[in-house]
C-alpha cells in the first residue's frame, strides 16, 4: 500500500499530440480519488501512465517514495479493472481471479482461498467454474474487480468501469465498488466522463479538460466552488445556468438583458474580489436549485423567463425556460457531457436556462414564469478568463 | 412467403436475444427454382464432390488389399475379390520401410515443432511490437511465399553443406521449416493481431512478461490458427519428395515419400505392396487431421472475447 503521487507529469504523443500536461495530483493511502473530464481530455492516459503502460514524456511518478517512470507495469503491483473487463476468455472464472497470484507465484492453495474469498466478497462463488462467455455484463464486471482486489494491490486503477452497464446495475455496482474499495483500503484512481460517478464515489475529484487539471477537490467543494467556468458547467446535472450579465458601479444592481437583480453589500463580504468588476460585464453561474418558484412569501430578487420545456420528474419539476441575457459562449464544446440532460447553449432569443422547482407548482411551456434569486448562491467568474472571481 | 416465415422460425435458435439483428430474409420463393431445391442441390453437388475426392482413396484401399495378379488384370474391381494382407506384410518387410516411416515422424514432427516455435515468436513480433523496418521484413517473408521451392533447391542444398548437414534429419527439417516459415507467420500475425490488447495489457499488469503473453494468453486464444500450421506443416514434411530425394542420399536417413519410390523399379513396379505402403503412409496425415479438427472448435468455441 502507497500513495501516489504525479509531478509535472506530461505526455506527448509521437504526433505531437499533448494529451497532458504538467499535471500534479497526489493520491492519498486509502484514497479514492475520481479523474473526470469530457472525451479525449486525457483521463485514461493518465491512468494508463499511472499503470505503466503509457511512457511518460516529462515528469516524475512515484508510488510512495519510489519513483516508478521506468518501472514496468508487471513490477508495478497495480491492479486495473478496464472498461473493456479484459477478461482472459480462455480460463475460468476461477482462473481469472487467481491468475496474478499465480504469477507470484502463491502457492496453489492460497491461491484457491483467496480466489474463493473474494468470490464470496463479491457474490461470483457459484460462477467459478463459468468461463466469462458465459457471464452477464454486471457478472463480468464482478469478475474484473474480484481479479484487481484478489491482489492486494499498491495502486487500484480503473478505467469506466461501469459504462458498458446499464442504468440500475451502474447504481448498485456504484455502491459495491465504493465498498469493496474502503474495504481493501488501497489508494483508487478511477476515471470516468460521468460526473454522477464521480460526485458519488470520489473522496476527492480531479477535472481534467485538455490534459490540464482544472480544479482537485471533494465533491462538495467542486460543486459549492468551481474554480472556474469550464467546472460549474461540467458538475451538476443538470448544469450549472451561466448567464453574461453587467454589475453596476456600485455593486448594488446586476443587469441581466433586460432584467435587473439587486444585489445587497453582504455579496462584497462573500466575495470581495467583486470589487474590481464594478461597471464590467461577468459571468454569473446560479444552480437550477438556485432558482426557486418566486412567491409571496420568499421576498427578494425575480427572474423572469419564457418556458419553453417541462420535466415533471416526481420530486421535482426541471423548467427550462429563456431570458434576455447575452448567451456565454464556452470557447469549445467539450462541456458536452454523457447525459440525457439539456445543455447550456444558445437559442435564437437568448439564454436558456434550467430551474429545478417543487412539483406543487403548475407550469406549462409557453407560460411566463418567475423565479427568486438567492443572492448568497450566485457565483461570478471573469469573462476573458473563466476563472471564479472569489477575493 | 408464408412457408418461409414459418420455416424461419422453425429455424430460430431458442435463445435468440429480441434485440439480434434480423437476417436479411431471401426473397425467393420456395419451390422447384427457390430455397428448398438449392439446399437439395447444394447437398448433391456436395455429394458428387465428396465422392469425386474419396473414390481415389477407396480405390487405393482396395487395391492394397488385392494380390498382384488381381491389379493388374483388365477387369478392375472396387470390392476384393481375393482379399489379402500380404502387400502389407511385404510393404513393411522390404526395403526397410519401418525405418524410412520413423524418420519421416521424426522430420515430420520435428518440423512442426520448430515451425509453430519459431514463427510464433516472428509472428508475435510482427503483431505486438514496434521496430523499424517492420513492414519490410514482413513483406520480404512474404516474397518468399511467391518463389517456387523447386527453384531453391541448389542454394538451399549448398546452405545445408556449409552447415555440415546433408544426409541428415536435421539438416531436412531446417529446410522444411524455412520453406513452411513464410505462410506460417503470414498466417499467424493476422490472428495474433486481432487478440484484444486490453488483454495483454491485463496480462501484464497481473505479472505476465512477453513469453508469458505468447504462450499462456495469444497461444490459447489463436489455437485454431495454430492449429492450421500444425496440420499444414506436418503434411508438407510427411509427404515431401523432391527435397528429401536431393538431400538424403543413405538408406538409413531416407523418408517414407523416397522409400515407396522405390517400390517403383526401372523395369518392374511392385503394386500391391505400393499401394499397401501408400495407405500406411496416409494414416498419420488422416491421424493428425482429426486432433487439430478439435483445436479448430475449441478455438472457435473461444470467439467472443467481451
Amino acid at each position: 500500500m502507497s500513495s501516489v503521487s504525479l509531478e509535472k507529469v506530461t505526455k506527448i504523443y509521437p504526433n505531437g499530440f499533448e494529451a497532458v500536461s504538467d499535471l500534479d495530483l497526489q493520491i492519498e493511502d486509502g484514497e479514492l480519488m475520481v479523474v473526470v473530464g469530457p472525451s479525449g481530455c486525457g483521463k485514461t492516459t493518465v491512468l494508463r501512465m499511472i499503470a505503466g503502460l503509457e511512457n511518460i514524456s516529462s515528469g516524475t511518478v512515484r508510488f510512495g517514495d519510489e519513483v516508478v517512470n521506468d518501472v514496468p507495469p508487471k513490477n508495478r503491483d497495480v491492479a486495473m479493472v478496464f472498461q473493456s473487463y479484459a477478461l482472459y476468455p480462455q480460463m475460468t472464472v476461477a482462473q481469472n481471479i487467481g491468475f496474478a497470484l499465480k504469477m507470484k507465484r502463491i502457492p496453489k492453495i492460497e491461491v484457491d482461498r483467496r480466489v474463493r474469498e473474494a468470490a464470496s466478497v463479491l457474490g461470483l462463488t457459484e460462477w467459478l467454474d463459468r468461463k466469462p462467455t458465459q457471464l452477464s455484463g454486471g457478472q463480468r464486471q464482478r469478475v474484473a474487480m474480484g481479479r484487481a482486489i484478489v491482489r492486494e494491490p499498491k495502486v487500484f486503477l480503473m478505467d469506466e468501469p461501469l459504462s458498458n452497464l446499464d442504468a440500475k446495475l451502474r447504481v448498485q455496482l456504484r455502491a459495491e465498488i465504493s465498498r469493496v474499495q474502503q474495504r481493501i483500503g488501497v489508494a483508487t484512481l478511477y476515471v470516468t466522463h460521468d460526473q454522477t460517478e464521480a460526485m458519488t464515489l470520489g473522496h476527492r475529484v480531479a477535472v481534467l479538460r485538455d490534459g490540464v487539471l482544472q480544479q482537485c477537490d471533494a465533491p462538495q467543494v467542486l460543486y459549492d466552488r468551481p474554480k472556474n467556468i469550464f467546472v460549474a458547467g461540467f458538475i451538476g446535472s443538470p448544469a450549472m445556468n451561466l448567464l453574461e450579465g453587467v454589475l453596476s458601479a456600485n455593486l448594488d444592481v446586476l443587469t441581466l438583458g433586460s432584467q435587473k437583480v439587486s444585489l445587497t453589500p453582504a455579496i462584497l463580504s462573500r466575495l470581495p474580489g467583486l470589487r474590481q468588476y464594478t461597471g464590467r460585464a461577468v459571468v454569473v453561474g446560479i444552480r437550477p436549485e438556485d432558482l426557486p418558484a418566486a412567491s409571496a412569501e420568499r421576498p427578494g430578487p425575480v427572474l423572469t423567463g419564457d418556458v419553453h420545456l417541462v420535466e415533471a420528474l416526481g420530486a421535482e419539476i426541471l423548467v427550462h425556460f429563456v431570458i434576455d441575457a447575452p448567451v456565454v459562449q464556452l470557447d469549445d464544446s467539450s462541456v458536452t457531457k454523457d447525459s440525457d440532460e439539456i445543455l447550456v447553449g444558445p437559442t435564437s432569443s437568448g439564454s436558456e436556462c434550467v430551474a429545478r422547482i417543487e412539483p406543487r407548482h403548475t407550469v406549462r411551456s409557453g407560460d411566463r414564469f418567475s423565479f427568486g434569486v438567492s443572492e448568497d448562491r450566485l457565483e461570478f467568474f471573469d469573462i476573458e478568463s473563466g476563472l471564479a472571481i472569489w477575493d | 412467403m408464408s412457408a418461409l416465415t414459418f420455416k424461419d422460425a422453425r429455424n430460430a435458435p431458442m435463445s435468440r436475444s429480441p434485440r439480434g439483428p434480423r437476417r436479411p430474409q431471401p426473397s425467393v420463393q420456395p419451390g422447384l427454382f427457390g430455397i428448398r431445391s438449392w439446399k437439395k442441390s447444394r447437398l448433391v453437388l456436395a455429394g458428387v464432390f465428396g465422392a469425386v475426392s474419396v473414390f481415389p482413396l477407396l480405390y487405393l484401399i482396395s487395391l492394397s488389399f488385392q494380390p498382384t495378379s488381381d491389379i493388374q488384370t483388365s477387369n478392375p474391381v472396387l470390392i476384393p475379390t481375393h482379399p489379402t494382407f500380404l502387400n502389407y506384410v511385404l510393404a513393411w518387410s522390404e526395403n526397410s520401410f519401418g525405418q524410412y516411416f520413423l524418420n519421416s515422424l521424426v522430420v515430420a514432427l520435428g518440423t512442426v515443432v520448430l515451425t509453430v516455435t519459431l514463427s510464433s515468436l516472428a509472428a508475435f513480433a510482427f503483431a505486438r511490437y514496434k521496430f523499424p523496418l517492420k513492414e519490410v521484413f514482413f513483406y520480404v517473408f512474404l516474397a518468399a511465399l511467391a518463389v517456387p521451392s523447386v527453384e531453391l533447391i541448389i542454394p538451399q542444398y549448398l546452405l545445408v553443406l556449409k552447415l555440415h548437414l546433408t544426409d541428415s534429419l536435421p539438416g531436412l527439417i531446417l529446410i522444411y521449416t524455412s520453406e513452411n516459415l513464410p505462410f506460417a507467420i503470414f498466417l499467424l500475425r493476422g490472428f495474433f493481431e486481432a487478440v484484444p490488447k486490453e488483454l495483454e495489457e491485463s496480462f501484464r499488469l497481473d505479472g505476465a512478461g512477453s513469453i508469458r503473453v505468447l504462450t499462456r494468453l495469444i497461444a490459447p486464444l489463436s489455437a485454431p490458427a495454430l492449429a492450421v500450421v500444425a496440420m499444414f506443416t506436418f503434411n508438407f514434411a510427411w509427404e515431401e519428395f523432391v527435397i528429401a530425394l536431393t538431400l538424403i542420399n543413405s538408406s538409413a536417413h531416407r523418408t517414407l515419400p523416397i522409400g515407396l519410390n522405390f517400390f517403383i523399379g526401372e523395369h518392374t513396379t511392385q503394386w500391391g505392396p505400393l499401394f499397401a505402403g501408400s495407405v500406411i503412409a496416409t494414416v498419420p496425415s488422416v491421424i493428425v487431421y482429426f486432433i487439430s479438427q478439435r483445436w479448430f472448435q475449441r478455438g472457435v468455441s473461444l470467439g467472443g472475447i467481451r
